[in-house]
């Protein structure tokens, strides 16, 4: 009886855990028989930023000079940007020089290049350089 | 392509660590478990090569780390064909349980589907596994230069995953972001290997694939340490808990223990739950010193590494004050993550199977499922204002205590050795 017991209480669990996974898997929206674009696209049901800096870095890369350098930003959270957007860039764009989001001081210690997640980024010393479905990226003006 | 081959260099990891197929007390096991067992000697072997080869001032490359992988695994092979004789197997399953085996290949494929559609990923890899490997292999090597400038508190964090990262991208020539997080399942597999071939308990294993596959979706592990660590774990575990052949337990908790230290920060904190298991549940000074030995020997070689590189920044956390006004918030915070949105189901199912078996066989398990519990209490009370931390990292970080305490519940009914 208490071999019986236990099978039942290990396979009632192990239903429950699987229905409350497809559950979740659904609350996290689809697509769901779709390869994503990036490893973060669906970690929540709205999508994460973070997922935009992984796509835009990938669209930019190639129009980036070797050595330049870049950050990665959301305008929308200037002046206090989330750190791990350049992070993030630290992985994607190992020819490049990503440098963290301080974008104070004489203009030769701005980053040579920014890249903008979703919103343009206003500022009279960069000038755009490609639109991105995105975001932007912006080069410093010279 | 990039993936592809990324994939492939996780899957040589076990073909890298074929050698301890040699090992006397390990040739017998089913080849699941030898498997499972090799994948993590060969983890060590991969992330101790590197780091050598860095020390000796040779740098990375594809080349050199690829001659390197087909030395070790004709050396391992060599060996296991020389020793080749037949032994007998120590699999003590009466017969496959059929629905509880569907059961595990469902909550598999399930985690797998997770992962491979960006359910699962780690949010710490993209901004901080991934970048260290990358400028690792950027740099060369494990550089102290590049940890020096390095952004983040995670300085002198053990370099197991970032140098197996760093493997699979010097493999691939550019960093496999998908192959990465799809290493999750595959130490998963290893992971329920090690536990249904050593326990011979499907309906057990059943159990903690149902637990891991649930817990995983909550705790985003695909792309970080856990599923590696959780696999040297289970090594450990499982051997003290289900292997009656002393030299076995030994040799595969130590193993288990020094890749665990070489890990994660936590790898430590488990690695003495290990030792003082050892020395208090099954009262062995000699195993818990030929245990701790190869894991102390590992820490102290980083630690080391840290200190002459001046790169203390995690590991000073011992020596913060402890908070004790924030003991209630950090057990509320921590029961209400621990529920896993399921009322605390991973962990009363356990319970209850403990309950209803013979507590007494689950006391190694228990001890470590106890011992883990307590130490996570304890690192968080170092920290005033700790519930941001405790609800970023605590899902991750309970999925150690709470496997032990599954094992524990398998152990509880494991039929007496006659």
């Amino acid at each position: 009886l208490a071999a019986i017991v236990r099978r039942t209480v290990i396979y009632t669990a192990a239903i429950l855990f699987a229905a409350v996974l497809i559950h979740r898997f659904h609350w996290l929206g689809g697509p769901y028989f779709q390869l994503p674009g990036t490893i973060q696209d669906h970690v929540w049901p709205t999508r994460f930023l973070s997922a935009d800096a992984i796509t835009l870095s990938r669209r930019a890369e190639p129009l980036l000079p070797r050595g330049a350098t870049v950050t990665i930003l959301a305008p929308s959270e200037a002046p206090h940007y989330d750190q791990t957007h350049w992070l993030t860039g630290l992985g994607l764009l190992p020819r490049q020089h990503v440098v963290p989001q301080k974008m104070t001081g004489p203009p030769e210690t701005l980053p040579q290049y920014v890249i903008a997640i979703a919103d343009p980024f206003p500022d009279p010393r960069y000038r755009l350089q490609a639109r991105f479905p995105e975001g932007f990226l912006y080069a410093r003006v010279p | 392509m990039t993936d592809v081959l990324g994939l492939l260099a996780w899957l040589l990891l076990p073909a890298i660590g074929i050698g301890v197929w040699r090992v006397s007390c390990v040739r017998p096991l089913p080849l699941t478990a030898r498997l499972a067992i090799a994948m993590a000697a060969g983890s060590l072997l991969v992330a101790l090569t590197m780091a050598a080869m860095s020390l000796l001032g040779i740098e990375w490359s594809r080349g050199k780390l690829l001659a390197v992988t087909i030395l070790f695994i004709a050396a391992g092979a060599t060996l296991v064909y020389r020793h080749r004789e037949h032994v007998a197997s120590v699999a003590v399953t009466a017969g496959p349980d059929r629905v509880a085996i569907a059961g595990i290949a469902v909550c598999l494929l399930l985690t797998f589907y997770g992962t491979i559609t960006a359910r699962e990923s780690c949010g710490d890899l993209p901004f901080t596994w991934g970048p260290k490997a990358v400028r690792w292999v950027r740099a060369g090597g494990l550089d102290p230069g590049v940890l020096r400038t390095w952004p983040q508190l995670t300085v002198d964090y053990p370099p197991l995953h970032t140098l197996l990262l760093a493997f699979t991208n010097t493999v691939a020539s550019r960093f496999p972001w998908w192959a990465a997080i799809l290493a999750g399942p595959l130490f998963l597999v290893a992971t329920l290997a090690v536990i249904r071939a050593f326990s011979g308990d499907d309906a057990g294993t059943l159990l903690a694939a149902a637990t891991l596959a649930w817990t995983f979706a909550l705790a985003y592990p695909a792309g970080c340490a856990e599923p590696p660590l959780l696999l040297f774990e289970t090594i450990a575990i499982c051997a003290l808990t289900f292997l009656d052949d002393p030299r076995a337990q030994t040799f595969l908790a130590a193993l288990g223990a020094a890749c665990a230290v070489f890990t994660k920060l936590e790898g430590t904190t488990f690695a003495i739950a290990v030792v003082l298991t050892i020395l208090l549940v099954q009262r062995n000074l000699r195993r818990a010193v030929l245990v701790a030995v190869p894991a102390a020997a590992l820490f102290a070689a980083w630690m080391a590494f840290v200190f002459r590189n001046d790169l203390l920044y995690m590991y000073r956390g011992a020596r913060l004050p402890i908070y004790w006004s924030a003991l209630p918030v950090v057990i509320k915070t921590l029961g209400k993550v621990a529920a896993f949105q399921t009322w605390g189901l991973p962990w009363l199912v356990p319970l209850v199977l403990i309950a209803l078996g013979n507590v007494r066989r689950a006391a190694v398990p228990l001890s470590i499922a106890a011992l883990t519990l307590g130490a996570t209490v304890y690192f968080y009370i170092h920290y005033p204002d700790p519930v941001w931390w405790i609800e970023s990292s605590s899902p991750r970080v309970l999925l150690t205590p709470l496997l032990a305490l599954v094992i524990a519940a398998i152990a509880s009914w494991r039929k007496p050795a006659i």
